[in-house]
Formats: C-alpha cells, structure tokens, sequence
C-alpha cells in the first residue's frame, strides 16, 4: 500500500484497509489545497503527488462555488466519470477529503464508505489547525509538484539550500531561517522569480 | 583526429588525452548538479578552469603531433577539434591583449535550451566548458604562458540571448596545477581483469559500435545528433575534476552533503545511460547490426555491457546476473577512477558515481521497457517512469579508488 512519498502528519493506511473498490484518498487543507494525507492503492495507475496537486485546485473551486451560490455549507461533490467516482465532501472548516472508487462500486456503498471514513479520521483532525502545516510543508510540496526530475528534487534542494536533505522529510521542524532558504532555493531550482504564496 | 580505443582497458584516448562519448542529458545534468553545490559564480569558474586545464591538454596534444605551426594554423586545428567533438562551433578572435568568442550551437546552451527552455527560466550562462576551450585554444595557438588569460561569458543563448558571446582578457587566472591523466598513466594502471558472464557477446558489440563510431563527428552545427540524444566526444579529466574537486570541497566543508551529492551524481549516469543506451538499441542503426532488441534480458544486458565499453567507460564486466532479480557489474578500470587516484590517492569511500548510475539504468531499462513494442524516449517518458522513484537500489561494494582490484556495483530491487 502506497503512502505519500514525503512523511505526512497523518497515516491514512489503518482506516482504508478493508473498503473494496477505493483507488485512492486524498485529505487536503483549505484553504492552501496542501496535501495533508493521502493513501493510494498498490494495484492503481494513479500518480499521488500530481493528483493532489490537482485536487487543491479543485476544493479550492468547489468551496468558491458553493459560498457564491449560497449553498449550505458540508454539501457534498460527486463526480462520476470512466473508470472513477470522484467523491469530494468538507470534513471541517479546515479539511476536505477526496475518495476516488472504481465505477463498479455502487454509490450508496461509496457514500457509506466516506461517512464511516470520515467519522474515523475527524477527532484526529479536531486537534489540528492549518497553521500546523507551515510554511515549510507548502514549499516542499510545490517543488514536488512542479520539479522536472521529483526523484531527486529533494536532494537538489538540499545542495541549493545547503540544510540537510533529512530535514525536508519532516519540515515543519524547519526553523524560520531554514524556511527562507528553502523559499529561495525552490526559485532557482524551478527557474521562478517568486513564487504564487 | 587521432582516436585510440584500448582493447586492454576499453578506455579511449584523443592522442593521448583520455575522451569519452556522453550525450547532453549526463553533461546537463552533471554541470546541474556542480551549480547546485557551489551555486552559479563559483560553479562557473570551477567549471571553466577545469576545462581549461582539460582543453589546454588535449589542443597541446593534438599540435604537437600535427604539422601545424602558424598561429591562425593551430587556432585552425583547435576549432575543428572542438566542432568534430560535437561540441558546436566557436569563432575565436584575438589581438595583442584582448580577444573575444563566438559560439553557435554550443552543445550545453543550445541542448540546454531544447531540453528545459520550455519549462525553467534561466539565469545564469551554460557555456564554461567552451569558455575554458577559449582560453586554451587562445594560449596554445598564440604560445602565450599558461592561466594568463580569463574569459567571461556575457550573451548566452540559454538565458535567452541571440548568441554565445565571450570576452577574452590578458589577466592572470588561478594557477592549479595538479595533474592531469593521460594514456600513459591509464594504460599502465595494474588491471586485474577476469572475464564475466556473456563475454563473447560483450566483446562482439564493443567491437562492432566502437568501428561504428570512428566515423562520428560533428555536423555543419558542431553536433552530433544521434540516437535520440546531442553526443559529445568530451574530456574524462573535465568530468573527473568537475565532480571530484567539489566532492573534496564538501567532504572538507560540509560532509552532511556528500549524501545528496552522490545521488545526482550518480542519477547523471542513470539518465545518461537510459537515454544514450535506449536510443542506441531502438535506433536504426542498431537493428541494421542486431535486428530490433527482443525482452530477453540475458542479450540486453550483454548488449549495454558492450555498449559501456564501446563508449569508452572502460573494462565492464557481468559478474552475475539474474534476470529482473540481481546485477553485479565489475569494472576492472573505468573512466573515473585513474583521475581520482592520481589527484587525491586512494579515499575512504566509494565513489565511482557513474558507474552507479549506469548499472541502475541497465536494470531499468530491462524491467521497465518493452523491447518488442514501440518505444519512444523522451524527457516525458523519463518523468513518468521515475516520479515515484527508479525502483532498482545500487550499492558500490567495491571501488578502485579504495585500493579494491575492481569497482563493483551491486543493484537489486527496491
């Protein structure tokens, strides 16, 4: 079972074990779109990193929209299409929690799956605020997201900034210093002038 | 251009200056990573005195065993050596005290430009190597004393200029004399080589690419564009002085980062090989030889060890094999250890990174490729395959820098 490459705050693996037919769960923070957690399936093509680049950018929208139509808030998304069934929904004010099942999976099952998904994984979440996720966490996210060579990104960054590359596998224990360096090395090893936060 | 393959070593010498084949993705990605440790200015001058150093040897060479004699003859002479090595074509000027460089197609900017240009902004000029060529083709042609010129490179078309321009000045430039390898030194290292597993096969290839590409040079650019990839003819003592003097300067300065180091270092090899090799076996050329590759993982990997040798790697070895399992490749000498051994002695650690890299990449391209369908390598394919990781560990159990008879690289499975 594949779990983010990058040590995450949170291991998904113990909640999703016995759900058939989920490909993957995305746990993201709003309103930055930062991965929080994440589970993908050993046996699933899809690519975690990118994905969830992705998936911050679309709870990102899907709050705007609801807030601009005046929609009550803790609705939740469905998106179907070939071969998944994209299931999005707001945990709290902080999280949203993307699953993505195979189509073959009925959607009363899958709505069911991600409530007693959710019922699990929220009294963790409660004690969690997103200022915990600093600024160190985006950064390295958004290298891993945007580097031509990912594989090796971090070892990059490290010769760049010259911290550590240990260091960046829990960065929220970055110092502010450090945090500065990173901001400036993932410029120059992406080619940016600033960066878009 | 007197090219020497040496069946004792598989190494290969220009005259007598030790050259190996490398396409643009290694020399990107090497210079990459020098930039990365030093950052821009710093990296700039290393790597630019390096090649000085590296050109003045090869170009003395060369008009030494020539009937050049006029300057205008040698400057020549140089010229068409740098463009011939598929490093593009440079126009050189010089009077009395001040000169100047014009590049076009310089094989690291212009390759840079096609491989990144779309995606990365850059800052900062990619050409040190021809900028160390300037010097020395300067001084050897005009029989001016050694580091007694400096260049600074101030158009670049990486950084989105409409040529490669430099300024060359009269001016003293840091001496370091340590030195260089050539074929003597290479060729009388002690070598204790043992014959591997699929041998006859190995031999067979290194012998058939190696009569292939005598005839390989430039085109009217100054690249070699082949297989998919820009080729280079290059100075195994720029490689070598490149990576190994920044090694020395982190192990001294800051050893938490010969951690991260190593890693590029040895993925310059990976990418090199899994492009460079993977082009070679799906190109036409190839299939003219050997026919189109078939999965049988015993022929491919005898076919990559031929390859390794017919480039000018060194002696490459299959010690044991088991098909998507388990490699254990043996070099009895190799392009990297003879500098380091010279320069520095033997060290501590291994670090033939290269090596690493290139035995990695032979497993890879083996498990993660269908040699009996279409394939197309690219950068993109390239990302695909290795976002999550390259799936295939490599430890150097052994190395001839470490005083071992052979270096030996062991890769399994993830």
């Amino acid at each position: 079972m594949k779990d983010s490459a990058v040590s995450l705050p949170f291991s998904m693996r113990r909640y999703v074990k016995d759900i058939d037919g989920l490909q993957a769960v995305f746990v993201l923070t709003f309103p930055d779109g930062n991965l929080y957690s994440s589970w993908t399936s050993p046996h699933s093509s899809i690519d975690t990193e990118s994905t969830a680049g992705y998936l911050g950018d679309l709870i990102r929208a899907n709050r705007k929209v609801i807030k601009q139509l005046d929609i009550p808030e803790n609705v939740q998304i469905t998106i179907e299409s070939q071969p998944f069934v994209l299931l999005v929904k707001e945990i709290n004010k902080y999280f949203d929690i993307v699953t993505i099942f195979n189509r073959s999976v009925s959607l009363g099952i899958m709505r069911m799956e991600l409530k007693n998904l959710i019922e699990q994984i929220e009294p963790h979440l409660k004690t969690v605020t997103p200022s915990a996720l600093n600024e160190g966490v985006k950064l390295i996210n958004f290298l891993k997201r945007y580097s031509i060579d990912t594989h090796v990104a971090l070892d990059r960054l490290s010769l760049v900034t010259g911290i550590d590359v240990s260091k960046f596998h829990n960065p929220m224990g970055l110092t502010e210093e450090e945090i500065e360096k990173v901001r400036e090395g993932v410029k120059y090893i992406l080619g940016l002038q600033k960066l878009p936060f | 251009m007197s090219r020497f393959c040496s069946g004792k070593t598989d190494l290969m010498y220009l005259w007598n200056t030790p050259v190996v084949y490398h396409c643009h993705h290694f020399n990107l990605f090497l210079d990459q990573t020098i930039e990365d440790t030093l950052g821009p200015q710093k990296s700039y001058e290393l790597r630019s005195n390096v090649a000085y150093r590296a050109w003045y040897q090869l170009l003395a060479d060369a008009i030494s065993n020539s009937d050049v004699s006029t300057p205008i003859e040698k400057l020549t002479l140089a010229k068409t050596i740098f463009k011939n090595m598929g490093h593009g074509k440079i126009n050189l000027f010089w009077e009395t005290n001040k000169g100047e460089a014009i590049g076009e197609f310089l094989h690291y900017g212009y390759s840079w430009k096609q491989k990144y240009g779309e995606f990365v902004k850059r800052f900062h000029p990619a050409d040190p190597v021809a900028a160390g060529f300037a010097r020395a083709a300067i001084e050897v042609s005009f029989n001016l004393p050694t580091f007694s010129l400096t260049t600074d490179e101030t158009q670049c078309i990486a950084i989105d200029s409409e040529q490669c321009y430099f300024t060359i000045d009269l001016q003293s430039s840091p001496k370091d004399e340590y030195p260089l390898v050539d074929r003597e030194y290479c060729e009388n290292l002690e070598m204790l080589y043992r014959p591997g597993k699929y041998e006859e096969k190995v031999r067979e290839v290194a012998k058939a690419l190696k009569e292939f590409t005598a005839g390989v040079k430039g085109d009217e650019r100054g690249l070699v564009e082949a297989f998919g990839v820009y080729v280079t003819m290059h100075l195994s003592n720029y490689y070598n002085g490149i990576t190994y003097e920044t090694l020395k300067y982190l192990e001294e300065n800051k050893p938490f980062l010969t951690k991260p180091f190593a890693n590029l270092a040895k993925e310059s090899g990976h990418v090199c090989v899994f492009n460079t090799f993977g082009g070679i076996l799906t190109s036409a050329e190839w299939e003219s030889l050997y026919g189109k590759p078939s999965n049988d993982p015993e022929l491919l990997i005898s076919y990559l060890t031929g390859i390794a040798r017919a480039l000018g790697f060194g002696k490459w070895v299959i010690k044991d094999f088991e098909p998507n399992k388990l490699l254990v490749l043996r070099t009895y000498i190799n392009y990297e250890a003879p500098y380091y051994l010279a320069r520095f002695g033997h060290c501590k650690e291994p670090n033939n990174f290269f090596v690493r890299g290139a035995s990695q990449a032979f497993m890879v391209l083996i498990d993660k490729l269908d040699w009996e369908s279409e394939i197309t390598l690219n950068d993109e394919l390239y990302r695909k395959l290795f976002k999550e990781g390259i799936g295939w560990k490599v430890e150097e159990t052994k190395s001839i820098c470490t005083g071992s008879a052979y270096t030996e690289v062991v890769v399994t499975r993830e």
